[in-house]
This record gives structure tokens, sequence and C-alpha cells, in this order.
């Protein structure tokens, strides 16, 4: 190519990106219906006049780790994805981070449900948002083979917890196995909290963990949830500590096992081995108090030299209904405001809408607690589920790690 | 050359080459030592996601001593040192020996028992495992075959987990230890062999008794890297049980990780860090004096 035509195209690539501001968002959604849903949060995002700049790493953790080297080396991105609530509580605490409370309509505001808007605040106390949310994950679930819950003879699944072991035992006997169980350490996690949620209630677990409320912790509800988790060992199979929770799955998708719990995100795996829920599959929300556990999609917004009206769009793109509903039907979840028109959506979706607008709703560690808590009480969660000991030294230990 | 008789100090004898190593040697002074200082003040800080200067004396120690995780991870790591070093030399010694034997096939032998060494850690971890795993390992065509009894699942107990980690590591690095001690073999003089055979002495009383005390240096050497490689463990683990069942494969290498990168725990992992690199001092420090006054001692024998 010569010099003139060269010097030419340099001149129409730069014209190009002039005219749209770029926004350079830094987020580990790289698996394809993640990576589906991001594509509508640009194309809503190219027509307020920003251009979406992708800085994706896969795992959030990864992620979560160049963001980190970016912010220490004075170069942070636009946007950065986060689970709402604790994760930039530091950054926040440190004046690195821009609140977006400008752009939170009042409308949008009445359409969030207050735990969400808590998430938003980071725990900081100062009436300002610094977190956008997208989406939100329901995780207070168990997915079941219809196949073989009929053969059972369950044409519902059971509300409570002697009905649900009964129905386990019933698995048991007929030769299935009852539960698909990945011994990983946040899976084990998930389903001790989901108990946790199930057998406290909304209400009292996010006291248990905001509050490092020990009265509950010691209590004969908490030791009951200890006592259920426990319970479960008698009816996983072989081979699961290292078994991945998708292959777990699998073995509900197979008709091999009879149920899993799971967050929602689950059904990805259903729908991608071509199941229909309510004829292959079912949702069904943890027994007991059948409050319903979520984590919260989210941006947050470094503090930038320029670019701040880019940061200002996305985050109203981001809260704006068509796109939360565009963004979720693709990557599983479901909106976080509660005024988004529900009926495409599956039946487990809606049933989570329904316990967020009656705010029966938990969050989940991942929001409340800050990262070295979570990783202190999942250490002992998943320690615990490796060789069970003496329920009270658990809940012992439980205290301690909560009041960290 | 005029041979003049210098009387300045050996160290300013030699002043270009001091200057040009003088970056070098700061640089590597700050790199090594800066850093491990800076990591040892970090741990008496509360830093969390980011570097703090606010002192909070011993309360990550007094967690980390508390923490079921690392007091397993460094359990763990003395596992390791028994099983994984001496049994790595210990096969690399017999695989050695019979090498040294001048068997046919050689070549051959020698390059497939060097071939575990040429994977990584990653790939090795997966396969062993499968290998471990009840429903598709070696237990479960065993047991398929008729053998109902046979067990080999190690790494779904919480007891035996870490044998499973240290055979795999056997698998991969008893090759190693058989190149280098091969090396050893190949270096001791040939009289030395004549004498023994002349004298009458078996086979067996040889190696013991004359041919491994020859070999000090390259067990040593052998024994030194296998060390190295056990303290900066974290590839094999993260790939083969990611530190489970619960944690009961920790590793401190691993603990220090999670804490920095995901947990947002500088304090904590840096404490960590500072535990690892004392232990590892504390055993050093004392073979190196040793070493260094043996052989003071054996110069002035001469």
């Amino acid at each position: 190519m010569n010099l003139v035509s060269s010097t030419a195209l340099a001149t129409v690539l730069m014209g190009s990106v002039a005219v749209a501001q770029d926004v350079e968002v830094q987020n580990s959604w790289v698996s394809g219906s993640e990576a589906q849903g991001k594509q509508v949060v640009m194309d809503a995002l190219a027509e307020r006049g920003f251009n979406w700049v992708d800085a994706s790493v896969a795992g959030y953790e990864n992620d979560d780790a160049a963001f980190m080297s970016r912010i220490q080396a004075g170069d942070p991105p636009a946007a950065k994805f986060y689970i709402a609530g604790r994760n930039a509580a530091d950054l926040i605490a440190g004046d690195l981070m821009q609140p977006i409370t400008e752009v939170v309509s009042e409308e949008a505001e009445a359409a969030l449900p207050e735990l969400i808007k808590t998430a938003m605040g980071g725990f900081q106390g100062d009436d300002e948002y610094y977190y956008s949310p997208i989406s939100v994950h329901g995780e207070s679930w168990f997915f079941y083979s219809i196949p073989l819950a009929e053969q059972l003879g369950y044409d519902e699944m059971p509300t409570t917890w002697d009905g649900f072991f009964e129905m386990l035992d019933a698995a048991k006997e007929a030769g299935i196995m009852p539960l698909a169980f990945s011994g990983q350490s946040w899976q084990t996690n998930k389903v001790f909290n989901q108990i946790a949620v199930s057998i406290l209630g909304a209400d009292t677990y996010n006291d248990m963990l905001q509050n490092a409320n020990e009265d509950i912790v010691m209590s004969d509800e908490f030791r009951q949830a200890i006592e259920i988790f426990d319970r479960l060992h008698d009816y996983v199979g072989e081979g699961i500590s290292t078994l991945n929770w998708n292959d777990a799955t699998a073995q509900v998708i197979r008709d091999e096992a009879l149920l899993q719990f799971q967050g929602d995100w689950a059904k990805g795996e259903f729908i991608a081995a071509g199941e229909e829920v309510g004829v292959d599959y079912g949702c069904a929300i943890t027994p007991g108090h059948q409050d319903m556990m979520i984590v919260v999609d989210a941006f947050t917004f470094p503090k930038v030299e320029e670019g701040t009206e880019g940061q200002m769009a996305l985050a109203e793109t981001l809260l704006d209904p068509e796109v939360q509903k565009g963004f979720t039907t693709l990557k599983g979840s479901f909106p976080a405001r509660t005024d988004v028109d529900m009926s495409s959506y599956d039946m487990c979706a809606q049933l989570a809408n329904e316990k967020m607008k009656a705010n029966e709703i938990a969050a989940d560690m991942a929001i409340v607690s800050p990262r070295f808590v979570q990783g202190a009480l999942a250490d002992l969660i998943n320690e615990f589920w490796a060789a069970p000991y003496d329920y009270a030294d658990f809940q012992d230990e439980f205290i301690y790690a909560l009041s960290y | 050359m005029t041979p003049r008789s210098d009387t300045r100090p050996p160290r300013f004898r030699n002043w270009p080459a001091f200057i040009s190593l003088t970056p070098v040697w700061l640089t590597a002074l700050g790199l090594f030592v800066g850093t491990a200082i800076y990591t040892f003040y970090l741990s008496f800080t509360n830093s969390r996601t980011m570097p703090s200067t606010d002192l909070v004396g011993f309360e990550h120690y007094v967690r980390l001593f508390d923490a079921r995780r690392w007091n397993t991870a460094m359990v763990n790591m003395g596992i390791l040192c028994v099983t994984y070093v001496v049994g790595c030399l210990l096969l690399g010694f017999l695989l050695a020996a019979a090498l040294d034997r001048k068997i046919r096939f050689e070549n051959t032998l020698r390059t497939l028992f060097l071939y575990p060494q040429a994977v990584s850690f990653v790939v090795t971890g997966l396969v062993w495992q499968w290998l471990m795993n009840p429903n598709l390992g070696i237990q479960n065509t065993l047991q398929g075959w008729g053998w109902d009894s046979f067990r080999f699942d190690w790494i779904e107990h919480p007891e035996t987990a870490i044998y499973g980690v240290a055979l795999a590591g056997l698998w991969q690095g008893a090759g190693l230890a058989m190149i280098i001690l091969l090396a050893g073999l190949r270096g001791i003089d040939g009289s030395l062999w004549q004498a023994a055979r002349v004298e009458g002495i078996p086979l067996w009383r040889t190696y013991v008794s004359i041919i491994i005390p020859e070999m000090r240096a390259a067990v040593a050497t052998a024994a030194t890297l296998l060390f190295m490689g056990i303290i900066r463990t974290y590839d094999l683990v993260v790939a083969m049980t990611n530190g489970g069942p619960g944690s009961s494969t920790e590793l401190p290498a691993k603990f220090i990780m999670d804490n920095l990168f995901n947990r947002q725990n500088i304090g904590l992992a840096t404490a960590g860090a500072s535990v690892l690199l004392i232990t590892v001092l504390a055993v050093v420090v004392p073979i190196f004096f040793v070493r260094a006054a043996q052989q003071k001692k054996a110069r002035k024998g001469h």
C-alpha cells in the first residue's frame, strides 16, 4: 500500500472513531449467551451516541485482577462489571468510583427493590448510587427431571423439607440417584446458603449476614439448616469432589439423577440440550420459606479525567427496561427492574420476579459480605461438607468468620 | 602486566567490574530484598483491596493460624516434602542405577522416563484426576473386570487426597531426579567401581557405602530443585483437586494467591507469604551453615 492511500485510510478510521465517544468496558462476559446479551447493550449505547469498547477477560476473578492492576496503575477503564454490593466497596471508600445517582430516574427508583438499591449504594451510607444494575439471577432453585418425578408419583414438588426428604428416599429406593451434586467449593456454598435462606427466611438471613448477628447463627433454625445440609450426604453419588456443576446438571438432563440445587443459570444447560421447561425438566424453589436468594449483575464506574458523559450514558442504558429485557432474555436471568413485562419469560423467571415484587428476596453473600469474609465462610462450609464435624463447633466458627 | 603488587583491598582492585555490576546488584536487592521487606510490612497493615499504611499489629497472623485451611496447607507442604521429594529421589535413583547398568535401549528408556517432565503440571493434574475418578478411572475399569473391592479414588477422600497429589507429582518429578542422578553416577570415577569389584564388595554395598556418598552434590541439586517445586506448587493442585475435598489438598502458595487476587485480602496474603518465607529460611539457613562449615573443615584438612 502506498503512503497516500494508507494516510487516507488512517484518516477514515480516525474519523469514524471521532464520531462516537468511546466507553471502555471491562467485563467477564465471554460465553455465547453472555456475548449475545452484551450486544443488546452495545447497540443501545450506540443509539445514544457512544461506542462500547470491549475489554473482556474470561473468569470473574481474572477479570477483577486485570481491573485492579489497571486501577493501581492509574489507568482505569470507564466501566467495570461487578456483582453489586461490597465488591467495589474499598474502591468507593477510597474515592476512586464515580457516583451515578443523577441518571437513576424516579421511575427506575420506584421499580427497583430495596435490597437492590442498597446494593447499588455499595453499603456506603452516603445516599449515592455507585452501581448500575442490569440483571438478576435467582439462586434458590432446584431443577428436577420430570420423567423421573412422574415415575416416583410426584406431579408437584414438595414444599416442606420433610416431604422433600421423603421424595429423596423414594428415589433412592427406586434405584435413582436422588441428588446430582458438585462438591466444588462454590457449589457446596450455594447449596448451604440456599438451605439457610429456606430455613431462616429472607429477612433473618439478610440480618445474619449484614449485621453479623450471632444470635441467629446460634439459633435452632440455623442448626437445623446445618443438619439438612449434612443429611444431603446420604443422597449424592460418587466422585463428586471434582465434578463440575454443569456435569452434575447433565445427570439430571440424562434422567440419571432426580434433581440438582442450582442457580437459574442451569437453564442454559437444559436449553442447550434441547429440553423444554415444564415438559422435560422443572424448576422449584427450595422448600421451607420459599424465599429467593438473588445475585445482581451490575456495572461500576471508576473516576476518569474525561469521558464521564459516556459513563453516565452507559449507566442510564443499563437501567433502561427494554435493554434489561433484551439482555436478560438472552442471558437467562431476569430484569433488575420489577416493571418489565414478564409475559415472554419462562415460568421460572416469572416466579422469581414475583418473589422480587413481593420483597421475598435474600441477598447472596457476594452482595453483602466483603470478599475476605465470603472467602472465610466459603472455606468453612466447604471443609464441613468434605468432613462434617460437631454442629456447635461449626456455629462458633461461622460467627468467627462472619465477624472477620 | 607489571608485577607491581597491589595493596588496595581486593574489592577495589576490580573497580570497573564493581561499577558495572552495581546496577544489577541494586536491581536484585530492590526486587528480592526490597519486595520481601515490603511484603513483610504489608502483613502488619489493614490492606484489603488496596495496600494501606494503617498498622494493625499481628491481627492477620492470628487469623492465619486460626484458619484450618492455612494449617492444613502447611502440613500438606510437609507431607509433600517427605513423600514427593524423598519419593522422587528414591525412584529417580533406582531408575538411574538401572540405566547405568549399561542395559540395552538405554536411550529409549531414558527418554520414556523423562517424558512426564515435558508435560505441564496442569495436564498431569487433569489426567491423574481422571485416573482417580471413581466413575471414569482405573477403579471403574478394574471393578468392571470383576475386581469389586478395588479402590483407587484417593482424591475423593480428605484423608488420602494429598497422597493422590503426591503420586501425580511423583510421576512427573521422578524423571528429573533420574536425569540429575544419572549425571552424578556417570561422573563417578570408574576406578572406584573396579576397586570395589576387586575387593569383592557386593553390589548393593558398593552403592550404599561408596557410590551414594560420592553423589552428594547431585542428590543435593535434585533435592533442592524438587523442594523449590513444592514451595511454588500451585498449578498441579488447581488442576487436579482445586484444593479439595474441603481444604485437604491446599498448599501455602495457593492460599496466598487466592487471598491476594480473589479475596481482596492483601494483609492475610502477605502474612501467609511472610510465614512461608520464614519457614523456608528456618529450614534452609541451618543447612547452609552446616554445609559451609563442612566445606571449611574439608579445605583445612587438605
